[in-house]
């Protein structure tokens, strides 16, 4: 436990209730417990990634309870650590000095007074970089001295830092949008939508590779419109994204698309565009599914996705009908004569690509960068500065010899007795 | 230059067997004057042996440095033909984590004089080491997705001073609980091999978490999504929370011996598991 006290509260009613409560989630035992269950889980979910563990109660639950066990630490510990900052007692009684088991020395017949002897422990600590400060009572010099006081503040921190980590996390989630899988054909435009005001335009997009046909780039030159006017022309790439106002955009995949123009037996035109061909049928295909506004019929776009395909040669266009859930009919297309079917003239006008981009808005994004520099930075603070307390004790021992008492306090689970013994030697050579 | 790499890396791997069995040879040859009664000095901390090392002691650490060079001289030579740092596949990381182990593992033993956690070390940097020479790949153009070269350089030099670091924590966290039991005097005592493994952790932990903090930053700049609960990824949370718990165990009467130390030995387990996570698992992670 912490070493400040911790009130006993009445153990009847909601005073103890609560006191019970505080004292759990002051605990570092229940800490522990909470990573290690979390620790567990995530262990669980990295391998049945059918089951979404993260977004669970079972996961959600712990991680919560260790927010708040963080939170009532970091307020228990105020105290303790505003007295580090201050200082506490100078003057130690005997049994602290001679307490069995903990990090003691004594340095005895020294040939120098005590007061001789304890200024050469307040110079050799002050040179160490401890604060030192001093107090005479009944012919003893008591010492305390210090270091690194300041940096117990850093827990501060690396603790709360994962707080608003969690919290930039669930701001990202709640507050903000993705979107993946937002395809758009060359020549296109569309709708960003989530209240974003934005569309965008592809102008084209361009895959290169390597000599040995490995990926060395994709390219997405884009136009946005807020409301119409164009605001931003860029270059989305990998490893590039598009930011605006906030809203970025990704490079995320492409595909082959169709360009058709389809027209009714009296020369209506019922759908022309560029439509991408998104659904991937047997590694081999892909396909786009448009319903036809007026007709009841779904169209089928069919293109291979292999050159040499004898089905589907290059050049030209497999196109289906649906109707009432049934294929009603199959047929090719070639480029650049328009056919019928089914009383639907089509006319394919050439194949293009699309360009899958994955669109996002986090307004917990920076947040998340800053909590991480600080839990890396609190850490490596209070791990390389650690707090360090030496009380010295110098008194008489006969006419003209005295003796110096020390004890050195270290945070919890580190020994200090390798280090108290070197300071003993250290002053031992300065005072003999 | 791909001979110069592949000689480099196959002459890290026999220095590397080489300070072992002279390590070895040392250990025995000192048993020998052991027994047949040589003075046995005062054991104080820094002197771990009741008996002066013998000449294959200095042949060990000399084939420890030597097997330093080889194995720079192979990332090197590899950097040099790929353009970027070891970061593109198994067989790059397997070297780079191997240089890791082995340099943490020399720091370890100049300042605490111990042999013993750096040989823990170099048998697992052997594994290795055997593990890239088996995995070979040619040098390849990166892919879209990987060409952010001074991140992911920035990503994997943390990963190897995590690695390193924190394998050197499970070299002393085995020894710990071995002294624990039989409190040999041929190892360091079981006190300095916790302080050991606490001071590992401590140079390991924060840059465990740099990595994992700069792979969600390429994350983000490459996908749009810093943390996508990914097996690796997750993996990777699953390490840095067994450190975490780590942290916190030391500062608990009953969990800061044996506890602790396996503790340690699981977290090792962890790091295996997401570093060889790209042939279990699938996704986007998954990299040859």
């Amino acid at each position: 436990m912490d070493k400040t006290a911790v009130k006993r509260q009445s153990s009847t009613g909601i005073a103890g209730v609560i006191g019970w409560l505080w004292r759990l989630f002051s605990s570092v035992k229940l800490a522990l417990i909470l990573i290690l269950i979390i620790t567990g889980l995530a262990l669980i979910g990295a391998f049945a990634t059918g089951i979404d563990i993260f977004h669970s109660w079972w996961f959600l639950l712990p991680g919560a309870l260790l927010m708040l066990n963080i939170l009532v630490c970091s307020l228990n510990r105020w105290n303790s650590i505003k007295l580090s900052i201050r200082g506490g007692d100078i003057k130690q009684n005997d049994s602290f000095f001679n307490a069995a088991g903990k990090s003691q020395a004594a340095i005895s017949a020294i040939p120098l007074s005590a007061g001789e002897t304890s200024d050469t422990a307040i110079r050799y600590f002050r040179r160490q970089g401890y604060r030192v400060r001093s107090e005479i009572e009944g012919g003893r010099v008591y010492i305390a001295a210090d270091k690194n006081r300041y940096f117990r503040l850093a827990t501060y921190a690396s603790h709360l830092s994962l707080v608003i980590f969690v919290l930039a996390y669930i701001i990202g989630n709640t507050l903000g949008f993705q979107i993946t899988g937002f395809a758009v054909a060359e020549g296109n435009i569309k709708d960003i939508g989530n209240n974003t005001g934005l569309t965008i335009k592809l102008l084209s997009f361009s895959d290169e590779y390597y000599a040995d046909n490995t990926p060395k780039d994709y390219r997405s030159q884009v136009v946005i419109y807020n409301d119409g006017a164009e605001v931003s022309q860029a270059t989305v790439r990998v490893n590039h994204p598009l930011t605006y106002n906030g809203i970025r955009i990704y490079q995320s995949g492409f595909g082959p698309s169709a360009d058709i123009t389809i027209r009714d037996s009296s020369g209506k035109q019922l759908l022309a565009g560029n439509i991408p061909l998104e659904n991937y049928l047997q590694d081999s295909y892909s396909e786009a599914r448009l319903d036809l506004p007026g007709t009841g019929d779904t169209i089928r776009l069919i293109d291979s996705l292999n050159a040499e395909d004898s089905m589907i040669p290059q050049g030209s266009l497999a196109v289906g009908i649906i109707n009432n859930g049934e294929q009603v009919a199959l047929d090719l297309i070639e480029k650049g004569t328009p056919k019928v079917i089914n009383d639907l003239e089509f006319t394919y006008n050439g194949e293009s690509q699309y360009s899958v981009f994955q669109i996002s808005r986090d307004p917990g994004n920076l947040l998340i960068w800053i909590a991480s520099t600080l839990f890396i930075l609190g850490t490596m603070l209070v791990l390389y500065f650690p707090y360090r307390q030496v009380w010295v004790m110098g008194q008489s021992q006969s006419p003209g010899k005295s003796r110096l008492l020390l004890r050195l306090v270290t945070q919890r689970g580190f020994s200090g007795t390798t280090e108290l013994k070197k300071m003993a030697s250290d002053l031992e050579k300065k005072v003999k | 230059m791909v001979g110069l790499e592949n000689i480099s890396l196959l002459a890290s791997l026999v220095s590397v067997a080489l300070a072992l069995v002279f390590s070895i040879i040392d250990f025995i040859a000192r048993r020998q004057s052991a027994r047949s009664g040589k003075p046995a000095a005062v054991k104080t901390y820094a002197v771990v042996a009741p008996v002066p090392v013998t000449g294959f002691n200095w042949a060990a650490i000399a084939a420890v440095f030597a097997s330093i060079i080889f194995l720079s001289l192979t990332i090197i030579s590899r950097t040099i033909q790929t353009g970027h740092g070891p970061f593109s596949n198994m067989y790059e990381f397997a070297i780079a984590f191997a240089w890791g182990i082995i340099v943490a593992g020399l720091m370890f033993r100049w300042r605490y004089r111990t042999a013993a956690i750096l040989n823990i070390g170099l048998i697992v940097s052997l594994l290795l080491l055997i593990f890239a020479v088996v995995q070979y790949s040619k040098p390849a153009s990166l892919v879209p997705a990987l060409q952010q070269s001074a991140l992911l350089s920035a990503h994997v030099a943390s990963a190897v001073v995590a690695y390193g670091t924190l394998t050197i924590g499970f070299g002393a966290a085995i020894l710990f609980l071995v002294q624990n039991r039989r409190n040999s005097p041929w190892l360091p005592e079981a006190e300095m091999l916790d302080n050991i493994s606490y001071r590992a952790v401590i140079i390991g932990f924060p840059f465990l978490t740099l990595l994992i903090v700069l792979g969600a930053l390429w994350a983000d700049i490459a996908w749009g999504k810093y943390w996508s609960w990914d097996p690796k990824e997750t993996a990777s949370l699953v390490t840095w929370l067994i450190y975490a718990a780590y942290m916190h165990a030391r500062i608990m009467r009953g969990w800061r011996g044996n506890r602790a130390a396996i503790l340690l030995i699981a977290g090792f387990a962890a790091i295996l598991l997401t570093f060889f996570g790209n042939y279990i698992f699938s996704g986007l992670h998954a990299y040859g």
